[in-house]
Order: C-alpha cells, then sequence, then structure tokens
C-alpha cells in the first residue's frame, strides 16, 4: 500500500461531485419514475439505490488505497475471476430463467456482467500498455480474444451489453495507436457485415445468432409504426414523454407518461424519458452537460496519467460510459436501437451503480498518482 | 496518443451536441405535437347515461313510485383499449367469468361504435361483480361501469302497461335519431310512447387512465340529465286489485279444465280495463299473462327471452289493445241502439218472440238458449241476451239497406285506433259490404248482418274499444279519449305535457235512446244475465254480458262490459276472459274488482 498524505492533496473532488450529483438525480428521478401506484408513496427502490450508493462510494474511497498498477500485476487473476463469475452465472442461468443476470449474496443480487466490464478494461489496457506505437499481431489477438470470450457469452442474453466489449476494444485499440485507418475499416466492415447478414436473414431465412425480439427491436428501430403495440411501443410511448416535455418539463413528479406507466422500464433503462417529461429541455441538457463534464474529465485524466497503462485504463474506462451513455440517451430518443443499457449513475440497477462508483474510484485512483514525484 | 485523446475529447462534443439538437427537435420543435399525444394517451371521454325518468301511479290521490332507478355495476368493453390480437382472448375470458357465450361477446364488440363502452352485462352479481375484478388487469380493455338501471318496483305490475327498455336495434338507429349503438330505448309500453320524455341527456366524464386503460383520476366532465318523469293515471290499489282477481279467476279455471273437458283446457289469457266515465282516464289496465319486468332491468339473457317468446300463452301480449277477438253479446249494445234508431220498436209492448232458432232459406242459427225466450220486449231481448230476436232485428235492418250497425259502431269507436297513449294498438274490424269486397271477395248477404248483430261474423274490438263503447254509453253519449299519462314534469318541476280529458266523437244518437240503452243494461242487472253476478250488488252496476264464439274445438270467449254506480257512474270497465268459456266468469272477474271498490257488507255478514 503505497500512499502518503500529500498525495491525497492531489485529489481532484471534481470526478466525485459530478458523480455524487448524478447519484442524487438518478435518485430523485427514480422516486418519481416509482409512483405509478395511486396509492401512496413508494420508496423500497429509492432505498435500495440509496444503499448501492453507498456501498460504491466505500468502494470508490477503498480502491484509491490500492496503486491502479497493482491492476496490471494482477490483471489476468482479476480477469479470470471476473470471466469465472459470469460463467458461472450462465451456468445457473441455463437451468431455464433467461433474464437470470445475477448472482446473490445473501440480500444483495450482482450482476456480474458489470464487473466483467472493468475485467476487460484492465486486460486490455495491461497487453497493450506492454507495446509501444507498434502493435504486435500477437497483443492483437490476445486482445480480440479477451474480448470475444465475454462478448460471446453473453451475446446470448444481452445484445447491449456485448456490444460495450466491442466498443471497449475500438476505443482502447485507438488510444493505443491502432492504425485509424485499419480500425475504420474493420468497425465500417463489420456494421455493414452485420447489416447485410440482417438483411439476408430477412430475405433468404439465413441463420442468425439473434434472438426474435433482438431482431424485433433493430427492425423497428428503422420503422417504430410497424408494431406500435409491440415492439415499437417503447420507443414511440418514449419519444411522446421526452417530447411532451417542452422546454421546460411537466415538472417533477409530474409527468403523466411516467406516472401512469406508458413508459415501460421507467426507472431502469428508460428513466431519461422520465426526466425529458419532468423537467424538459432544461433539465435534459444540463443532465447531458454534466455527462460531457464527467466524460472530457475522465479523457483528462487518460491524458495526464502517469504511465501507458494508467492512460490506457482511464480512456477504456471513459469510452465504457461513454457508450452507455450515448446509446442509452440515443435509444430513448430514437437514433438508436433499443438495448438493455443503463444509463451510469442514473438508472436504478445496484451492480451497475456500484460498479460504475469502483470505476469512478479507479479514475480517481490514477489522477491521483499522476506525477511521478510521488514515487 | 496525446493527441488520440484530444480526438476522443472532440468526438465526445460533437455526438453530445447531436443529442442536444435532437433534444430540441423533440421537446421544442415537435413539443406541441407529442404534448397532444401524451394527452390522447391518457385522457379517455366516458359517457355518464342519464338515468330515465322516473313513472308514478296513484295512490288516494298522491303519486307514488311505479318504476325508478338503480345503480348497477356493468361489465364493459372499450374495443379501442383491447390489445390487438387479445380479442379473442378477451371475449373468452369474460364468456367464462359472466357465464356467457364468447361469440356472443365478440359479436356485441364488433357492432359497436367506437369509442364507446360496449355494455357486456349490465346487471352484475356481486360475485360476477367480485370475478371482474379480480381479474382486471388481465382483461385489458375491459371496465366496471356504474350504470343507472330500471328498477321497477312491483315487479311484474302493469307489464304490459309500463313496458320495457333494451338496447336499440339496428333498425331503431336508423329510424330514430340522436341514438348510437349500445344507447337503451323503451321497447314497448309507456317505456317506448314516452321514450323521449323519459330518456334524458348522458353526461361525460373526462377521466385520466394509466397504460393499462386502467381509471386513475377524475379529469371533469359533464353530468347527465336525468328524464323526466311521468304521472299516471292508474290507480295503483285499483291495478293491484285488477291483475289479482284476473289471475285468481284465470288460474281457478285452469284448474277446473283439468278435470272438466267441457272448458277445453281453460282460458289463456284475460285483460281488465278501469275507466273514469267522464274523463276517459285509464284507472287500472291488466293483462295475463304477464311477466316480471325487472328481467330486462340488466338486459335479459338470450335463452330467458326466447323462453318468454316461445310460451304457448303468449306474454308479452297485451291483451288489452294487441288483440281483436270478437265482441259477441257486449256488441248488443251497438246494435241495439241501431234497433232504436232505425226500427222504432216499442220499448214497453212485445216486440219480438224466440221460438230458439232463426232460419233464413237453408241457414238455420240457434239461440243460446234451447227452446227459445218466447215474447219478449225490446228490454228483455237485450236483457237476456237473446239472439234470435237480434238475428230478426239484424236481417230486417238489412232489408231496409243501409248499414246503421256499422255507423253506430264507428260512433262507438269500433274499427279505429282509440289514439290512447300506448304503442301497437290494434283498430279492429267493422265489416262493411267494401270492406267484404276488398278483403274477402263476396258480396255482403244477409247472414253477414245477422252475424254482426250478435257481434260475431268478421267484427273485430279490442278490449279497449269496448269499454270505451260502454263508456260512452256511462258519460251519457260522450266517446272519450283512453289515456294514462296525466302528465309529465321534468328535473325543474316544469309540466312538459299534460294529458286532458278529450271528446273523440260524440254518436249520432239521441240522448233519449243513451238514456234507454242505460235503462236496459240496469235491466240486465235486474233480471237478464247479470242477475246470477250483480243482481245483490249495491250500488246498482249496469252492464252487457257476452260470449263469442271462437273457431271449433276451441272455448268462447267470455265478456262483460258495465259501469258503476248506474245511475251516477264513477268506473266503467271491461273483463276479458280469453277462451274463458262464458261470460258468467267474466261477471265473476268483474264482481271480484269491484267488491274492492265498493265494500259489500252483506257478504261480510254471509260469510
Amino acid at each position: 500500500m503505497r500512499y502518503n498524505k500529500k498525495m491525497f492533496r492531489q485529489v481532484d473532488i471534481t470526478l466525485p461531485f459530478l458523480a455524487l450529483l448524478l447519484v442524487c438525480i438518478g435518485l430523485i428521478m427514480i422516486s418519481s419514475a416509482t409512483q405509478t401506484s395511486p396509492e401512496g408513496w413508494q420508496t423500497p427502490h429509492v432505498q435500495r439505490q440509496m444503499v448501492s450508493a453507498i456501498i460504491g462510494f466505500l468502494l470508490m474511497l477503498v480502491v484509491t488505497f490500492f496503486d491502479y498498477r497493482r491492476f496490471g500485476d494482477y490483471y489476468l487473476f482479476l480477469y479470470g475471476g471476473a470471466l469465472a463469475l459470469l460463467v458461472l452465472n450462465l451456468f445457473r442461468g441455463a437451468g431455464g430463467v433467461a433474464a437470470q443476470r445475477s448472482i446473490s449474496i445473501g440480500p444483495l443480487a450482482f450482476q456480474p456482467s458489470e464487473l466483467t466490464k472493468l475485467g476487460v478494461i484492465i486486460l486490455l489496457s495491461y497487453i497493450l500498455s506492454q507495446e509501444r506505437e507498434e502493435i504486435s499481431v500477437t497483443a492483437l489477438s490476445k486482445c480480440l480474444l479477451g474480448t470475444a470470450v465475454p462478448f460471446l457469452l453473453i451475446l446470448q442474453n444481452d445484445l447491449g451489453t456485448s456490444l460495450v466489449f466491442g466498443f471497449i476494444l475500438l476505443v482502447m485499440l485507438y488510444i493505443a495507436g491502432f492504425p485509424g485507418f485499419y480500425l475504420l475499416s474493420a468497425t465500417g466492415g463489420l456494421v455493414l457485415g452485420v447489416f447485410g447478414w440482417i438483411l439476408a436473414h430477412l430475405h433468404w431465412g439465413v441463420w442468425l445468432p439473434l434472438k426474435e425480439y433482438q431482431l424485433m427491436r433493430i427492425i423497428v428501430f428503422w420503422n417504430p409504426g410497424m408494431d406500435p403495440f409491440g415492439y415499437g411501443y417503447h420507443l414511440i410511448q418514449s419519444k411522446i414523454a421526452i417530447g411532451s416535455g417542452n422546454i421546460m418539463g411537466k415538472g417533477l413528479f409530474g409527468g403523466t407518461q411516467s406516472r401512469l406507466n406508458f413508459i415501460p422500464e421507467q426507472h431502469t433503462d428508460f428513466i431519461f424519458s422520465v426526466l425529458g417529461e419532468e423537467t424538459g429541455f432544461i433539465g435534459a441538457a444540463i443532465l447531458l452537460t454534466i455527462y460531457l463534464l464527467l466524460l472530457l474529465k475522465g479523457l483528462h485524466i487518460s491524458f495526464k496519467a502517469k504511465d501507458r497503462f494508467g492512460s490506457l485504463l482511464a480512456a477504456g474506462i471513459t469510452g465504457m460510459f461513454g457508450f452507455h451513455i450515448f446509446v442509452n440517451i440515443g435509444m430513448t430518443m430514437g437514433v438508436f436501437p433499443v438495448t438493455g443499457l443503463p444509463l451510469p449513475f442514473v438508472s436504478y440497477g445496484g451492480s451497475a451503480l456500484t460498479t460504475n462508483l469502483l470505476a469512478i474510484g479507479v479514475l480517481l485512483n490514477i489522477h491521483m498518482r499522476r506525477q511521478k514525484i510521488y514515487f | 496518443m496525446e493527441r488520440r485523446i484530444k480526438i476522443g475529447g472532440l468526438i465526445c462534443i460533437v455526438i453530445f451536441s447531436l443529442l442536444l439538437l435532437r433534444l430540441g427537435q423533440l421537446q421544442i420543435i415537435h413539443g406541441e405535437d407529442y404534448n397532444r399525444l401524451s394527452d390522447s394517451n391518457r385522457i379517455e371521454n366516458r359517457p355518464i347515461p342519464a338515468p330515465r325518468g322516473r313513472i308514478f301511479m296513484q295512490k288516494n290521490g298522491e303519486p307514488i313510485i311505479a318504476v325508478s332507478n338503480r345503480l348497477a355495476y356493468s361489465a364493459s368493453v372499450i374495443p379501442a383499449n383491447i390489445p390487438p390480437g387479445e380479442l379473442e382472448r378477451i371475449c373468452q375470458e369474460l364468456g367464462r367469468l359472466l357465464d356467457m357465450d364468447p361469440s356472443e361477446i365478440e359479436e356485441r364488440i364488433a357492432n359497436a361504435q367506437r369509442p364507446l363502452p360496449v355494455r357486456i352485462k349490465r346487471n352484475l352479481t356481486s360475485q360476477q361483480l367480485l370475478l371482474i375484478e379480480e381479474n382486471l388487469s388481465m382483461l385489458p380493455g375491459v371496465i366496471i361501469e356504474k350504470i343507472p338501471i330500471r328498477d321497477n318496483v312491483y315487479g311484474s305490475l302493469a307489464a304490459h302497461l309500463l313496458g320495457y327498455v333494451g338496447e336499440v336495434s339496428l333498425a331503431e338507429i336508423s329510424r330514430f335519431e340522436g341514438y348510437r349503438s349500445g344507447d337503451l330505448i323503451g321497447k314497448n309500453g309507456l317505456e317506448r310512447y314516452y321514450e323521449s320524455y323519459l330518456r334524458g341527456v348522458d353526461g361525460v366524464r373526462q377521466i385520466e387512465v394509466n397504460a393499462h386503460r386502467m381509471e386513475i383520476a377524475t379529469l371533469g366532465g359533464r353530468d347527465p340529465q336525468p328524464g323526466a318523469d311521468l304521472f299516471l293515471n292508474i290507480d295503483l290499489e285499483l291495478q293491484k286489485v285488477a291483475e289479482q282477481v284476473l289471475e285468481e279467476k284465470i288460474l281457478e279455471l285452469q284448474e277446473l279444465a283439468e278435470e272438466d273437458e267441457e272448458l277445453l283446457g281453460g282460458p289463456t289469457g284475460g285483460a281488465f280495463i278501469a275507466m273514469e266515465p267522464n274523463t276517459g282516464k285509464i284507472l287500472a289496465m291488466a293483462s295475463y299473462p304477464t311477466f316480471d319486468l325487472n328481467l330486462f332491468a340488466g338486459g335479459i339473457a338470450r335463452e330467458e327471452l326466447e323462453k318468454l317468446q316461445n310460451n304457448y300463452h303468449r306474454p308479452f301480449l297485451d291483451r288489452n289493445l294487441q288483440i281483436t277477438p270478437a265482441p259477441g253479446s257486449t256488441f248488443k249494445v251497438v246494435s241495439g241502439l241501431a234497433v232504436l234508431k232505425d226500427l222504432s220498436v216499442s220499448k214497453t209492448r212485445n216486440v219480438t218472440s224466440c221460438s230458439g232458432t232463426f232460419s233464413l232459406g237453408p241457414q238455420e242459427w240457434k239461440c243460446w238458449r234451447d227452446g227459445g225466450h218466447g215474447n219478449l220486449t225490446f228490454f228483455e231481448a237485450l236483457a237476456h241476451s237473446c239472439n234470435v230476436a237480434f238475428y230478426r232485428w239484424g236481417y230486417e235492418l238489412h232489408n231496409e239497406g243501409n248499414d246503421t250497425i256499422q255507423q253506430v259502431a264507428r260512433d262507438f269507436g269500433f274499427g279505429h285506433l282509440s289514439g290512447i297513449d300506448l304503442p301497437n294498438e290494434k283498430a279492429g274490424i267493422v265489416p262493411d259490404r267494401n270492406w267484404k269486397m276488398d278483403n274477402l271477395v263476396g258480396p255482403w248477404v244477409p247472414g253477414d248482418s245477422v252475424n254482426m248483430a250478435i257481434g260475431q261474423g268478421d267484427l273485430q274490438s279490442t278490449p279497449l274499444q269496448l269499454v270505451n263503447m260502454i263508456n260512452t254509453i256511462a258519460n251519457g253519449g260522450y266517446l272519450m279519449q283512453p289515456y294514462i299519462v296525466d302528465r309529465v314534469v321534468d328535473l325543474n318541476g316544469e309540466i312538459l305535457f299534460e294529458g286532458k280529458p278529450q271528446v273523440i266523437k260524440t254518436p249520432d244518437i239521441s240522448r233519449d235512446l243513451i238514456e234507454t240503452m242505460q235503462t236496459a243494461l240496469v235491466e240486465v242487472t235486474e233480471y237478464g244475465t247479470g242477475l246470477r253476478g250483480f243482481g245483490d250488488f249495491e250500488p246498482r252496476v249496469a252492464g252487457k254480458t257476452g260470449t263469442a264464439q271462437t273457431v271449433p274445438g276451441q272455448a268462447n270467449h267470455g265478456w262483460y262490459a258495465g259501469y258503476v254506480p248506474a245511475d251516477n257512474p264513477e268506473i266503467s270497465f271491461v273483463v276479458f276472459l280469453e277462451h274463458g268459456n262464458d261470460s258468467g266468469f267474466a261477471v265473476d272477474v268483474g264482481r271480484a274488482f269491484l267488491e274492492h271498490y265498493f265494500p259489500q257488507e252483506e257478504e261480510a255478514i254471509e260469510e
């Protein structure tokens, strides 16, 4: 454990402050989104989210005590451990329940896929930090393999989360200096390939490793009116909610779309729709600004990091946040297909919240140890 | 590396700018459209059915409520709220919970006018209500409504007169303005005749619903306006008595008929009408068999309705004005007047004789008394209801070459609608030369006049026309318009309509002859066919019996038409026993009724 008092003077409270702000906004929106029953005040979701937040902030604090470079030393152990939890959970889930994504420890349920994201980021950061500007084929292969395993394990149940792994890989390869042209062509090729695959599936019935609902979500993204009461419903109602918020919003706890249950999953994946409806353009723009500041701060930490490992770690975490934010908000406004990605710090969900706060802790850690003078 | 991180930051700023633009597009540019969409998501207008006007009878001159409304729970479906593809499942489920045929429910929803709620079952039992409420979350589009339904305080009392309500048929929607499918409308009786007054104006309730289309809050609306109330001339106690005495006699005769084959099965129904002589107000009007109006309160089940419709005795038929049997000898009041008017017979001397038969060429008619009545005065002929005397007079009138009987009959209301304030009245038939040519394609022969003189042949009249006939004698020669509703009063106490006594016609018969007929009708009671029934009755009853022949093999109809007291009539009445075999039984019914109206002291001592 290497730290001293001077190090804590280097602590930049901007990041935890932004996280705290987001958590508070989240708590308010969750309490509004869960007031759908006409009988009295409902608080269980808010209470559970508060507990998760407290645990998350404690973890954030604890993780700053360990030098982040230790993560590099134990990268295989951390990655392997996260992956083992994931596999264990998949086997349990294979018992039949489709939505089985969590592991229960006493009263707490934890989704290992959240932790796996951090595991992959640490793995990639370590492998790529060992390379200089030119990334070797061996390293690239390791990276691809390390990402592909969780990607494929999760793909079956949760398309959105597996895409997070792909995006993390993309971001980190880019930051590590992989030639932009190849990255762009590979990504573009992949997107076109998948698009073609889907078209082939629709026209000629070619096999596709997607479930019916996953495919439908992509199709209704192009044409929400096709199935307005089925797969298009979420999207239409979410857009109505946000749009009807106008500039000032309908007021906290005054959103009719949310209060009357027109928005599905409104305290988790579609919490932004509630915020958009109740606080209007002003509230939504403020939230977007906070997220932008958070991401820029994350990139700033990556920029200032002492070593290549820290830089990649910070960029990977920031990329993870960015992807979640963009995909989630884009989805509620109909600019991205509906996936099951929560909005970081705001959506209800303990695993994601604690993991995200833990990740903030890692960023703080990197930031605290940015100057060589302390070592 | 540093450069790439900076580019990353730039990308973030660009993406967030795009999101912000999209946000502005949704919330600012299209904000109003989305506002409307969110309102149409959550706001629904649901109609509040207006309670129908109440119906009051009289009791000791005071109004007493006979038909009112009560709140009931209805299981209703809002078709627009049923998720696509769910219709069949919901119909199955509702059918199971309500014990109805799912295809019937589906049919009703298909025929509905959107977006109104379709009331699948209007009067839920508490158990059904509970079942539906418990399963409501599994039944999207199904709501429970509180609606007013008809409450007939006395059940089957005056069922034909009051009538019932039901959902408008497609034919009615196209015939009457302002009705939409699912609305209620009076189907018959007063409910039908006064529909425009009784029907109120539906209100509307603007409510907020959640995504499951379940009601969350009331936002506003307009109260329904109840329909106007009817105040009837019908006297509750007289109506009860009339129905009771009629039913008792018919049941008694039906029981007798089980052992006595001569009764040919006993009566199949009956009618009783009581009228106020000087005004034409209907005081009581009973038709048997009857049915329970409350069966219709929540909409009658199909099989139950079919059971009633297919009943051999036809309980829905109002035997006061929807059947036209031959009046039989009661019609001798009319033919008697024609005789007095045209044949200038002496009132005191013997003017005719009866040997038991009347022959005309090869045809022979019999008097009802074997062996005949011997020599008779006009009064005696009428009092004993001697057929031969009237055959002869009918033939004589025929030879005169005019149709005085028809004229008098029409003057007394036969052959056309009385104009009573009830729907589906029948006019009956007064046959004459033209009618026979048109309808039976044959010339009018002497036998037709002979038959008509005793109220047989092709002559047809409703019991209502007979009470109107006897009433014209009772009040000294005014054919009154019978009416049931005294006034229609709206919620604010304003009188919208007032029934007034109206003289339809003053028959072309001199006052003198009317008084002669009044005397004759008293003599019927003093020594004639009314003696057995009313001879000892105080006050004196005037009236005429009648036994009308029907088709061979079926029992005759029994009639009695009279008024009381004979010298200053307070009430005119008619009794009709369908296939009642003998007028004597009709007299019994009349007597039983009058005993309630004028309690008989002797009677009490005898018992």
